[in-house]
């Protein structure tokens, strides 16, 4: 009865979603209305108290911070120099630029919490050059796209936050998960670049035959996010600082960098400011939204009636993970990918707890779904951002064909992490010192 | 139906093995015509520290009331456990027998609610990455508290208090972001704590002091004989966990140092220290020191009898 | 509209740079020199609680709430234009929802006396207090907002709710983000230490 209910709630949400309401108009609709004709005035009355604890919160205080962090990289024009430097280190490969978008895209991301972040800002600064020296647009768009999920897998990350404060997981172990899948699904999206579009970018013999020298000196431009991802990391593992800690001292010497490029003013940091406010603020509403209707749900017994309903099944662990992929990837063609996370994560904890899969393994596991279902169409953040960020006036329908080989790609990647849980294990667990 | 919101599910074996299943199978048990609808808090999605401002409310009738957490909004709750007092399970039983009418007068008033029993968690003591021999060892340490009363104690020994979520606690010990954290033996047993520790220092800081109250409207609706039965069952249910509780830090205790029977926990290695008489002295000493001056003023603020009561009750005890 | 929530989001910006160097400095005491100012963290949590109002109110004003517009893009445009005002509308009912019950909180907060359990011992009633003062710039802008789209709804003007209630569409939001490149291009121009920079 009471999964009948959610259902019913569940369906109304996505209407009001798709009748372009509001997310978070949308979750407390359902959440706050349905609970308040269940449980009458005693369950919204309750809520102020979940309102105030779930922003008085350490994990949500590192949100602005990473985002704030991730602006000023970019304002300051710390972003912009990497891909130049990229690019000529790269472009002798077999897919030339297509790899430094990768590549850039991987640093970048390990300095930035957002993917949507990592998308516009990589593929603002890649598309002038991509298209000087007539790279094939659909790739190209496509690795940008691509590119641009990593910055949600690879630490910081805004969506494993969200994750960790949901499922109650530690954000440091979290964060250590997240590295080696995302270096891998890098080498992964580059390895596809090298066999299917290596012939791509063979017209831009400027950047090959540029002398070493040359190339040496625009190196220096990868310092700095060397460094923040560096000091960022390494003082969560170097045992000097939590997660948030470290995200407010990543902001310091993201201000320090700026400053030693000459750009600190009072205008750019307003400037940040503003646009760090503006993402946060959608971030967070919709994660609180979420944990009010959390509330109504758990109220009603769903979880736990669901937890029994698929234990019912007796699946095998990796049969309720394949179940989960395709439920995800179907999901997350519609729904936008931070709306995905706040939604399911309450109601599929209980089942990955039952099937005693690590919490923080299925952190990592969602998120490569939230990128699957940033470049997946009809709905798809990075695919609007990449295709954005086009002058030329091409047709949306390069985007998303240049991205859905990264979708498979991802899938198979999500398959090889099923059978060998290690490669995300490892360094949390000899962090943990296990 | 009586709603009933419980410890977090994560929290350890007391909810796991004695609450959850009490609860699940209480009208069976009683023959209450009554249907128990059991959630813990942490699946609620509400947080522990609302836990006396939900039970006002009447969205739960029953509530397993977090003492540290809740005293927040009455803390009366916290005079059950000063730093100190309970140093042992029966001086535990004891002080918190004397002191238990007055919270219980005070939620009555105040949230329109009734105690119907305090239990432990367990002894609160020290686990350390550095090899501690005594109390003095943990000058200039950084040491992870639950609350502030644990942070004024420490603070006092020349330590630094750091608070931080439970689940950063085990990296942090093992990356050195804190030296030191204080917790129950079964909880740093099963989020693996004794992997990045050497000590641990059974100095029984605390108790943890938990407890059940019930909406005073909700047991109204109960016939008195209802009432009767309700109360009692949850009364037994205390008196059971009080003996549970004493086991599992027995157990956990033996698990985290390598001795057997350790029948609940996973096995570990650590170096249980001795505490020395000077230790215990000063644990004691820190009642009266410490952690009956700060709370005291709090508690006075909003119950202006408070201290007058506590030293009457549990303070003549211990001869303050 | 647009100089208010500017205001917000420089306190915004104020409080969590301002917080970032406390922390960092505590950090930095707390390995180096193994002190601690002590209570950082309960400070962050404060901030944050009163930033995420403010962030919330800026998301608002800028027009930046997630909304899911692909099906509704096939819809004639008045059909938008309306929805575009029902959004606003309904975003003006969260925001008296949320703060309806923030007050409720406060209100409770202040009838307990509560104190927060950390070192510090906080009367929770003074960054509450603060946290409600942050929490009314939501439903302040959210009203303004409703009552400008509910103007414009009244006198037919479906071509203005779309500019001004529209979702923004991702042309809008690169071409902000492309200037502000070319911009940050002109300045490494002017900056000697980026000559000979590439393509
Ligand atoms: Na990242
Ligand atoms: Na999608």
């Amino acid at each position: 009865m009471s999964i009948a209910i959610v259902g019913i709630g569940f369906l109304l949400m996505l209407g009001l979603m798709f009748l372009s309401f509001p997310v978070a108009v949308a979750i407390i609709a359902v959440g706050a209305f349905g609970g308040y004709l269940m449980y009458g005035a005693p369950l919204v009355d309750m809520m102020g108290g979940v309102i105030w604890s779930s922003v008085n919160s350490p994990s949500i205080l590192a949100i602005p911070l990473f985002m704030l962090l991730g602006e000023l990289l970019l304002r300051g024009g710390i972003a912009d120099r990497m891909y130049d430097a990229m690019a000529v280190w790269l472009a002798r490969l077999p897919g030339g630029l297509l790899h430094s978008n990768i590549a850039t895209c991987t640093l970048f991301s390990a300095t930035s919490g957002s993917s949507v972040a990592t998308a516009a800002t990589v593929g603002t600064i890649a598309l002038p050059a991509l298209q000087q020296y007539k790279y094939p647009m659909a790739p190209a768009l496509g690795s940008l796209a691509a590119g641009g999920t990593l910055g949600i897998l690879i630490p910081p990350s805004v969506n494993l936050l969200v994750y960790g404060s949901l499922a109650n997981a530690s954000v440091g172990q979290l964060f250590a998960g997240g590295i080696v899948p995302g270096i891998l699904l890098a080498l992964s999206f580059s390895l596809y670049i090298a066999i299917f579009h290596g012939k791509a970018g063979a017209q831009a013999t400027e950047l090959i035959d540029m002398p070493f020298r040359q190339k040496l000196a625009l190196g220096k431009y990868l310092i700095p996010p060397f460094i923040i991802f560096g000091v960022v990391m390494g003082s969560i593992y170097g045992g000097l600082a939590t997660p948030t800690e470290s995200a407010a001292i990543g902001v310091m010497l993201a201000l320090g960098f700026v400053a030693l490029n000459r750009r600190l003013s009072v205008d750019l940091l307003i400037n940040c400011s503003i646009q760090a406010a503006k993402t946060s603020g959608m971030v967070i509403i919709v994660l609180v939204c979420s944990l009010l209707l959390n509330v109504t749900i758990s109220m009603t017994g769903a979880a736990q009636a669901m937890t029994q309903w698929i234990a019912g099944f007796e699946l095998s662990q990796l049969a309720l993970l394949f179940a989960l992929l395709v439920f995800y990837v179907l999901l997350g063609t519609f729904m936008d990918a931070m709306s995905m996370l706040v939604l399911t994560v309450p109601i599929v904890i209980p089942v990955i707890l039952a099937a005693g899969i690590d919490p923080i393994w299925f952190g990592i596991f969602i998120v490569i779904m939230c990128e699957i279902a940033l470049i997946t169409p009809p709905v798809g953040m990075n695919l609007f951002v990449v295709h954005g960020v086009r002058t030329d006036g091409g047709s949306y329908s390069d985007v998303t064909r240049g991205s859905w080989p990264y979708v498979f790609v991802m899938m198979i990647f999500t398959i090889l992490l099923m059978l060998f849980p290690q490669v995300v294990m490892w360094l949390p667990d000899m962090l943990a010192g296990r | 139906t009586l709603r009933v919101l419980g410890q977090p599910s994560g929290s350890g074996l007391i909810a796991q093995k004695k609450e959850q299943p009490f609860f699940e199978k209480l009208a069976a048990t009683t023959g209450l015509d009554i249907k128990i609808e059991y959630l813990p808090v942490d699946v609620a999605g509400i947080p522990d520290t609302d836990g006396l401002r939900v039970l006002k409310s009447g969205l739960f009738d029953i509530v397993s009331l977090r003492g540290p957490q809740v005293s927040r909004d009455e803390p009366a709750m916290l005079g059950l456990d000063l730093v100190g007092l309970n140093t042992s399970f029966a001086a535990g039983k004891a002080h918190i027998a004397a002191f238990t009418p007055f919270v219980d007068e005070r939620l009555q008033g105040r949230f329109n609610a009734k105690l119907l029993g305090v239990w432990p968690a367990g002894p609160q003591v020290i686990f350390c990455k550095p090899e501690v021999k005594s109390l003095a060892d943990l000058k200039g340490l950084k040491v992870r508290v639950g609350d502030q009363s644990a942070a004024n104690f420490v603070a006092k020994l020349g330590a630094t208090g750091i608070s931080m979520p439970f689940g950063e606690v085990q990296q942090s010990l093992a990356r050195g972001v804190v030296d030191c954290a204080i917790t129950g033996p079964a909880s740093a047993n099963s989020g693996g704590w004794p992997e990045a520790t050497t000590t641990v220092l059974p100095l029984a800081l605390q108790l943890a002091v938990n407890g059940y109250a019930i909406n005073t409207a909700s047991l109204k609706k109960l016939t008195p004989e209802q009432q009767a039965k309700l109360t009692a069952a949850i009364g037994e249910l205390t008196t059971e966990i009080w003996a549970f509780s004493e086991e599992l830090y027995e157990d956990a205790m033996r698990c985290n140092t390598g001795k057997t029977p350790c029948e609940r926990g996973v096995s570990y290695k650590l170096t249980e220290a001795t505490p020395s008489e000077t230790d215990l002295k000063a644990v004691a000493a820190a009642v009266g020191d410490v952690s009956l001056p700060i709370w005291a003023k709090q508690c006075n603020a909003v119950a202006p009898n408070c201290e007058t009561v506590w030293r009457a009750t549990v303070g003549s005890q211990l001869g303050l | 509209m647009h100089t208010y929530s500017r205001l917000l989001g420089i306190v915004f910006g104020v409080l969590m740079i301002s917080l970032s160097f406390a922390v960092t400095a505590e950090t930095l005491l707390r390995k180096f020199f193994s002190v601690t100012l002590g209570g950082i963290d309960e400070l962050g949590g404060y901030a944050i609680a009163i930033a995420a109002p403010l962030a919330f109110t800026v998301a608002l004003v800028e027009n930046s709430h997630i909304r899911i517009n692909q099906l509704t893009a096939l819809f004639p445009k008045p059909a938008q234009a309306m929805l575009d005002a029902l959004s606003v509308l309904s975003m003006a009912l969260l925001a008296g929802y949320f703060f309806y019950f923030t007050v409720d909180t406060v209100l409770d907060t202040q009838e307990y006396q509560s104190i927060a359990q950390t070192p510090w011992a906080t009367p929770l009633i003074y960054p509450q207090l603060l946290w409600l003062i942050a929490s009314a710039t939501f439903p302040i802008a959210a009203l303004i907002l409703a009552f400008q789209a509910l103007r414009l709804l009244l006198r037919g003007d479906w071509r203005g709710l779309a500019r001004r209630f529209g979702p923004p569409s991702p042309e809008e939001e690169l071409k902000a983000e492309l200037d502000d490149l070319k911009k940050r291009e002109a300045l490494a121009h002017e900056t000697p230490a980026h000559e000979g920079a590439a393509p």
